[in-house]
């Protein structure tokens, strides 16, 4: 005779563990897909800081990452991973001098750089170092990086 | 391959967008803007920029174009027309023969950006395109 009860309560059971172990999976996609885009945009501002150009040093102290992580109910996060330069950051004396500036305001008097975006698109001038388009050349020079990045956490995943 | 910055010249001739050249009205440049305090009228200037890597086998480029709007003294709106007509006329063309070359797509890279006022008083705006072309000729590589 079948024991209909006991065989329900077995798939139960196999159910709720499958229900852990997605859960798992879950967690640990988001948290290598959080990883990756941290280590991709990391890479793309590493290639693009020699091409800024510079003079004192404000514009490439401006260069930062930035990522975010929505989850809002969902099983999979929604991850973004920013490459920014110029905005709301405050940039300090220091950095501007060890990325190779004068280090004075004269071009940030308020600390902050108002003029990343025009610099990068000015492509009629020159700039004795560092080139407009500097994060669409960083962004392009990044990729087989980037691409060794992607693939080193799908098999991080797959362990 | 023929100049891509001449390409996108004639494709915005063609379209009604300047004349190339032109001091009066919209004229249409390439690779050099006129100077802001030489020319009175509202100035479009077609630049080649970086592309993505050729492909190295067969004839199949990937270069960019960065086209660049001056309007006259504070005459923002009017500029800001303009970019968006030079989007009209590039973004939604079919794949063509041009200048003997194969172009194959005009993707748009981001949208218009508006690069402020120069020392003139005159609005800037850029609008940045990717464009695939299969070349015409070329020495090494094998035509697709």
């Amino acid at each position: 005779m079948v024991d209909f009860k006991s065989g329900k309560t077995r798939v139960n059971r196999e159910i709720n563990r499958l229900e852990k172990d997605f859960a798992v999976y879950f967690k640990n996609v988001n948290r290598e897909t959080a990883r990756v885009v941290q280590k991709g945009a990391e890479a793309i501002l590493a290639e693009t800081i020699p091409l800024t150009p510079v003079e004192t040093g404000a514009l490439r102290a401006s260069g930062r990452v930035f990522v975010g992580t929505a989850v809002e109910g969902r099983k999979f996060a929604r991850i973004r991973g920013v490459v920014s330069f110029g905005g709301n950051i405050r940039i300090s004396r220091e950095r501007q001098v060890q990325l190779g500036g004068t280090g004075d305001s004269r071009n940030a008097p308020t600390g902050f750089v108002t003029y990343a975006g025009i610099v990068h698109e000015r492509v009629g001038l020159n700039h004795p170092i560092g080139q407009a388009k500097y994060l669409q050349a960083g962004a392009a020079r990044a990729l087989p990086k980037v691409r060794r990045i992607i693939r080193e956490g799908f098999k991080n995943l797959a362990k | 391959m023929t100049d891509p910055s001449v390409g996108i010249k004639d494709l915005l001739v063609t379209a009604g967008v300047g004349v190339f050249a032109a001091t009066t009205g919209t004229g249409i440049f390439i690779a050099k803007e006129p100077p802001s305090d030489q020319a009175s009228n509202l100035v479009v200037t077609v630049y080649n920029t970086p592309g993505q890597v050729p492909n190295p086998k067969f004839l199949l480029d990937f270069p960019a174009v960065q086209v660049r709007v001056r309007g006259v003294p504070n005459g923002y709106t009017v500029s800001r027309q303009k970019a968006q007509d030079v989007k009209d006329a590039l973004l939604g063309l079919p794949s063509q023969t041009l200048n003997g070359d194969r172009w194959v797509a005009i993707n748009g890279v981001g949208d218009i950006f508006d690069a402020g006022f120069d020392e003139n008083d005159r609005p800037m705006h850029t609008v940045n395109f990717d464009l695939i072309i299969e070349p015409a000729t070329g020495t090494n590589r094998i035509p697709l």
